[in-house]
């Protein structure tokens, strides 16, 4: 009898094996999705980095000749990594800000709270060739919303989108503009500050100025960490809108890494090319964003830790 | 950090992105139609599409046919075609850019037919299939009523890909509105010949407001073919300057030279008297060339150099401008010259054209008058064919019979060079050009730069 209970009952580790193989029959369709299509073409795109390929005539091995080439010979990449890292350092920063401050005015208790909300978070679902429409117009020297109110007191136009000092700003101003899904989120943080920390401050007499400095900004910390890399990887990819806003112009002013890379790829067919510079990329993204984590023990606050 | 990770990760899409669409090796570029239709049945043998008699029988053959440009002209001759010939369906589709078609033929879909991107380029790397047997088979038209430079632009290294069909003919016309010249107290009768006859219209022309924005800009000599390099069009200033920038048989590019140098000079002279950002803020609100809404045709820039398309176009969208036409300008020390070039847009079958017969035959109706009427009479566009020219009704457009005209009268009419790098050498002639506008290059570093450059790529292009 004891036998027989021994063995029905089925050995830790075939019951593991069994769990294991059933969970990978059910996600055998996302498994072999995930194999097919990001797997293989990114291992395909490490094998092209090192290939000279125009996609239309057999790829060529020629090592590391790409990743050469960027550091040595290419007269626009230390442009592009300029202009990039500018975006990045500049324009992060303040999108983040301005989406941090506009969302602490959201959370406080406004007439009209939820249009507000509505209001700026608009943007964020509005696609990007209509964002790029609309910023075409409101920048626009002839006849834009802000150039034309200038000309009307007599003034010199602005030219945002032709001058190069000029362009890369014009780009972060509408960036920050397009910060409803940050929004949200720090608006979610900031409703989850319990409110006893605001009610203790009070207490011991902290200004509005030092409970935001010193609770409200500690306590959103993780979320403020969660937008910066998001931000960080979307703004070291960013395409569209300087696609369409600028092509890259003027004189190479808003040529970014997304920008470059998409030339090189499909209008010179240099997709080997093309490839090593998605792969410097995607390195450089790596140490920014680990730096970014690194850095955030000594400045991200997670509820219940102790120190 | 293992989510952070994984979020990363994501940035690899775009080395993914590229490397899914070369995932699949491109068809065996070399192949001609030839291999695939046996001797007997080359298109010479069957009905040629002027000829061709009804289906009796079967099924129409679908093939597609993309186009860079959208104008539903060009679907009206699709749908002409498979009127004349209805054992085939021409499907058109219009609007589609050398990305989507790159990744088609990459992927191994490339449509029957199509006219689009930079031709010298494309028929250097081989996309397209060979079409000499064909051509020279063919009796749907008279090879020798084509011009010799059309064929040219379409074939590489005596091998041709394009059937020069659709539009084909001048580029150059110095074009100017009257009205303006003459507000500006300038003779239209005696338009300019030089640039620095161009650099005294342009100043003359050109209108600031009180606050020193430009409201008028007299000529823009980088705007329409006075800046186009590449689909299917001439570099403008190499004939401007007569020179050759590259040439095909040696494969080596001369750009690093006075006369390249001396065309940076003169832009930045035209750009200089604006303010290059006012100038690239005015081109960026109205915007080049001669769409309903550019400055040229809503008379805010009085002058361009544009191509034999102007007159029918201008029809449409300015018809109540009086435009002129003159020969572009030349350097002082080449005045005299009357320079002119031919260019223009051809059909051809991608490496992989899933019906070629069909689609030659397609290409070959495209060469006939019916073809070449609707799209005169839709768009103003001329075909490469002399024999058209001759019975075409020139006069319908005001200012067309000019460049018919010069054709016959130009002291050099030249052709494209099959630039095998043609993209590449447009951005790298823009970008140093910017260079040189907004004072980041002097002229003689940016020609050395486009020198450098330019042979560095080919070199690298050519193996």
């Amino acid at each position: 009898m004891a036998m027989t209970a021994h063995t029905a009952r089925p050995q830790p580790w075939r019951r593991e094996l069994r769990l294991t193989l059933k969970g990978l029959v059910f996600s055998f369709p996302w498994l072999l999705g995930f194999l097919f299509f990001t797997i293989y073409p990114v291992g395909a795109s490490l094998y092209y980095s090192l290939t000279r390929y125009d996609v239309l005539r057999p790829p060529r091995f020629v090592w590391f000749e790409n990743y050469i080439d960027l550091f040595s010979g290419d007269p626009l990449f230390g442009t592009v990594i300029r202009n990039t890292l500018y975006m990045v350092i500049v324009g992060v920063p303040i999108a983040l800000v301005a989406a941090f401050l506009l969302a602490s005015l959201l959370n406080n208790k406004i007439l009209g709270r939820p249009f507000f909300r509505t209001i700026f978070f608009v943007p964020s679902i509005v696609p990007a060739v209509a964002v790029a429409m609309v910023w075409l117009w409101i920048y626009n020297t002839q006849w834009g919303m802000i150039n034309s109110t200038l000309a009307s007191w007599g003034l010199l136009a602005i030219p945002f989108l032709s001058d190069p000092s000029l362009a890369k700003p014009s780009l972060i101003i509408i960036s920050c503009w397009a910060q409803g899904g940050s929004i949200v989120i720090f608006l979610a943080a900031l409703q989850d500050v319990p409110r006893s920390l605001y009610e203790a401050a009070l207490v011991d007499g902290a200004s509005a100025f030092r409970r935001f400095r010193h609770v409200t900004i500690p306590m959103c910390t993780p979320s403020i960490l969660f937008v910066m890399i998001t931000d960080l990887i979307g703004t070291f990819q960013s395409f569209t809108l300087p696609w369409l806003l600028t092509e890259g112009g003027p004189n190479s002013a808003t040529e970014l890494y997304g920008l470059y890379l998409y030339r090189n790829a499909f209008r010179f067919f240099k997709m080997g090319y093309a490839s090593a510079l998605a792969w410097i990329l995607f390195l450089v993204i790596v140490a920014f964003t680990a730096l970014v984590f690194r850095s955030s023990a000594r400045w991200v606050y997670y509820g219940g830790q102790v120190e | 950090m293992l989510s952070g990770l994984a979020v990363v990760a994501g940035t690899g899409a775009v080395g993914a992105a590229l490397a899914a669409c070369g995932a699949t090796p491109a068809p065996a570029a070399t192949q001609p139609p030839a291999a695939a239709a046996t001797a007997t049945t080359v298109p010479a043998a069957e009905p040629t599409a002027t000829t061709a008699p009804p289906a009796t029988s079967g099924e129409a053959t679908s093939i597609t046919w993309w186009t860079g440009w959208n104008s539903t002209v060009l679907g009206d001759a699709a749908v002409a075609a498979s009127e004349v010939m209805p054992d085939i369906k021409v499907e058109w589709l219009g609007g589609v850019d050398q990305e989507k078609f790159l990744t088609s033929v990459a992927g191994g879909t490339p449509p029957d037919a199509a006219s689009l991107g930079a031709y010298p380029e494309l028929f250097s790397r081989n996309v397209a299939m060979d079409l000499t047997e064909w051509v020279n088979a063919t009796t749907a038209f008279d090879i020798k009523d084509i011009f010799d430079a059309s064929w040219n632009g379409g074939k590489v290294e005596g091998v041709i890909y394009g059937i020069p069909a659709i539009e084909g003919f001048v580029r150059y016309g110095f074009c100017y509105n009257t009205a303006m010249a003459e507000e500006a107290g300038l003779d239209p009768k005696t338009p300019p010949e030089t640039w620095d006859d161009a650099f005294t219209w342009h100043e003359k022309m050109t209108k600031f407001d009180d606050a020193g924005n430009a409201t008028v800009i007299g000529f823009d000599p980088l705007d329409a073919m006075g800046g186009s390099i590449g689909f299917g069009d001439p570099f403008f200033w190499p004939k401007s300057w007569g020179f050759v920038y590259y040439d095909e048989k040696a494969k080596k590019f001369d750009l690093d030279n006075p006369s390249m140098v001396e065309g940076y000079e003169t832009i930045k002279r035209f750009y200089d008297l604006v303010g290059a950002e006012k100038m690239a803020a005015f081109r960026q609100s109205y915007g080049t060339w001669i769409g309903p809404s550019a400055s040229f045709p809503v008379a805010t820039q009085a002058a361009q150099i544009n191509g034999y398309w102007t007159p029918g176009e201008m029809a449409v969208n300015a018809p109540d401008l009086n435009i002129e036409y003159s020969w572009p300008m030349v350097p002082a020390s080449r005045k005299g010259t009357k320079v002119q070039s031919m260019g223009g847009h051809y059909i051809f079958l991608p490496t992989g054209s899933p019906h070629p017969k069909e689609a030659f035959r397609f290409g070959e109706y495209m060469m006939s008058d019916k073809a070449c009427d609707i799209i005169f009479n839709g768009l103003g566009w001329l075909p490469s064919r002399k024999s058209y020219l001759a019975k075409a009704d020139i006069a319908k457009y005001k200012g067309l019979d000019w460049f018919v005209r010069s054709v016959d009268e130009a002291t050099e009419l030249t052709e494209v060079i099959m630039d095998p790098i043609t993209q590449i050498t447009a951005t790298t002639v823009s970008k140093n050009g910017d260079a040189v506008i907004y004072g980041d290059k002097t002229p003689q570093q940016a020609a050395a730069d486009l020198q450098a450059t330019l042979s560095e790529e080919l070199q690298k292009m050519l193996g």
